[in-house]
């Protein structure tokens, strides 16, 4: 017995996705996020010598007395949290500034001439400290210390699960805490994680007071290779993901869309040149990348998947179909749709067969007639079914 | 002559218009430009969080998949380099963004530390036997692969076509139907005889 069709119930149950007020949060927060992240690098050379100037003037102002940082009206000791929906930023006298995510909860621990203590006790916040001004400032996340002197950073605490995520975009910080023998430091555009076993996780208990629980650490660690081995030699349950391997591996670049170097890439391990060494999928994918490109081995890899038949093979053919019908060569393409049709036709029957009537038309060929007709038998409401018939109504 | 040339015309000046809007709101994103991405965000969220809203089922850590989906299409946007295609690649970033956390999930779950989750409908699904339904459909898809569970989704939750599958899973035509194929076997297996016909 047939089962109803579950998804069309599922489908009116569970709407669009979340209200308003939860988009206009995810809104903020990466309005809130790109702020604090730099733009693409661009070619500032010209800037030499106005830079100049401005370095000679900051020393000037390196050197003037500062004020101490603390945020207009906030005493040492206070606590600051973020609602759900929208983030805190608390901006100090020196343009040092902290954001704290929706969720979040901190609090200003010290604060005077020579160093600024924040807790976070829970949840993620976003940090700039003004370089300079002689005062060291510590992010300190449950039993961790994060210790900057002039950097843009993130630094993420779940209480719950004692796990904790460091992210330098400038500048460099230093980490210690339990299972660290020596401080780690952490530089720009490298991440930490922290976190115990999951067993231990698993025992953890639940957090004694009901404070907001921050968004879990995003899942993307990479650790450069100097910090993995501090890491290793702590012994302790660290995250790490090393770097990727130095040869480019055209799979992987593939997978992640760049075709160009993928290509390339294909070209130096002599697989463009060998493709039999190539599974159906493979060669497929890398000949559809190669159509796109431009790349003059397209055709001769797309010809040889056609050859091995098979549902790539299909499309391939209907890939090489659209290859020739962008150089114009009509009669190649009327060939390679037809192989299409006829390699799997419950795919390609509808999708080939109104290239295919295009291009008849276009050679002026009998059998587009007969073709419009089958045409609108099998598709009547299809995107080619307009042209279709005009061709059967033309003649 | 050529059979349809004025609609062709009509569709080519359609097409470039809207590609050169797409090439503006790429280049200002790559700028960092806020209120470009504001004007991204305010564009694609629609189609980004029912993506991840279908694929997850409700699911508590959506948000974050949000932002993470955005996060990684702001990083990488320089990648796009035909504008029209934009809209299939910020599919793509999201379904990926997706697949990530469910292959975490089924990572931790050997290990115990991720429950079901499907107490997460109890609050708002009012309606008794639809909460069965849908507690039972998510159920079996969390048994399911990453690329299978999201080939299913997408065509039946989300009306895809074979080539949008394709597009949004970065795949050949031939690997999203053998997928999808298989999909549909499974999830007959084990929520019930599946309707035929279902893939043409």
């Amino acid at each position: 017995m047939t089962a109803e069709n579950p998804f069309p119930k599922v489908r009116e149950t569970l709407g669009d996705g979340p209200g308003d007020a939860h988009r206009q949060m995810q809104r903020s927060r990466l309005l809130q996020a790109t702020a604090l992240s730099p733009a693409p690098r661009r070619d500032r050379r010209w800037l030499f010598w106005p830079a100049m100037a401005i370095a000679f003037a900051a020393v000037l102002v390196v050197m003037w007395p500062k004020p101490k940082p603390r945020p207009a009206g906030v005493a040492v000791g206070t606590e600051f949290s973020a609602p759900s929906t929208a983030p805190v930023t608390l901006t100090f006298a020196d343009e040092s500034h902290v954001t704290l995510l929706p969720g979040g909860l901190a609090q200003l621990e010290a604060s005077d001439d020579t160093h600024v203590d924040v807790r976070l006790t829970s949840g993620h916040l976003d940090a700039k400290v003004t370089k300079h001004t002689g005062r060291v400032w510590r992010y300190l996340a449950g039993p961790y210390a994060v210790r900057v002197t002039g950097t843009e950073l993130s630094v993420s605490w779940h209480p719950g699960l004692s796990a904790l995520e460091v992210a330098v975009q400038e500048g460099a910080v230093e980490v210690t805490g339990p299972g660290l023998s020596a401080p780690v430091a952490v530089r720009a555009g490298e991440r930490l994680r922290r976190s115990p076993a999951v067993t231990e996780a698993k025992a953890a208990p639940p957090p004694a007071e009901d404070v907001p629980i921050a968004e879990a650490a995003p899942a993307t660690v990479q650790v450069k290779p100097h910090v993995a081995a501090k890491l290793a030699e702590a012994k302790t349950d660290v995250e790490v993901t090393k770097p990727a391997p130095a040869p480019p591996d055209w799979h992987a670049l593939l997978a992640s869309g760049n075709r160009k170097e993928a290509l390339a890439a294909a070209e130096t391990s002599g697989v463009l040149t060998r493709p039999e060494l190539l599974a159906s999928p493979e060669l497929l994918r890398l000949a559809d990348a190669a159509r796109i490109e431009g790349h003059p081995r397209a055709e001769n890899l797309l010809t040889r998947c056609v050859a091995r038949g098979g549902d790539e093979g299909a499309e391939a053919a209907f890939l090489l179909g659209k290859l020739h019908q962008d150089r114009g060569e009509i009669a190649q393409a009327v060939g390679a749709f037809r192989d299409a049709i006829r390699l799997d036709p419950g795919t390609y029957d509808e999708l080939a067969s109104g290239r295919l009537l295009e291009l008849l038309v276009q050679l002026n060929d009998p059998s587009a007639r007969d073709l419009a007709r089958e045409y609108l038998r099998k598709h009547p409401d299809g995107p080619w079914a307009a042209a279709a018939k005009k061709v059967v109504g033309e003649r | 002559m050529s059979v349809g040339a004025p609609k062709a015309q009509h569709l080519n000046a359609v097409t470039e218009a809207l590609e050169s809007e797409l090439a503006l709101l790429i280049a200002g994103v790559q700028r960092r430009d806020r209120k470009v991405i504001g004007h991204f965000f305010d564009r694609f969220e629609g189609e980004v969080n029912r993506i991840v809203w279908s694929l997850l089922g409700a699911d508590p850590e959506h948000d974050d998949i949000v932002h993470h989906s955005f996060a990684e299409m702001i990083e990488n946007i320089g990648q796009v380099t035909r504008p029209i295609a934009l809209r299939g690649w910020v599919r793509a970033v999201t379904v990926n963004q997706v697949r990530k956390a469910i292959r975490g999930r089924r990572w931790r779950r050997l290990f115990g530390s991720v429950n079901e989750g499907l107490e997460r409908f109890d609050s708002w699904v009012p309606d008794e036997a639809r909460l069965e339904t849908i507690r039972r459909v998510y159920r079996v898809l969390d048994t399911l692969s990453p690329e299978l569970r999201t080939v299913l989704v997408l065509r039946h939750l989300e009306g895809y076509e074979l080539s949008e599958l394709a597009e949004a899973l970065r795949c050949s035509l031939a690997t999203a139907k053998r997928w999808l194929a298989r999909a549909e076997e499974l999830f007959s297996k084990r929520h019930g005889p599946w309707p035929k016909g279902s893939t043409s």
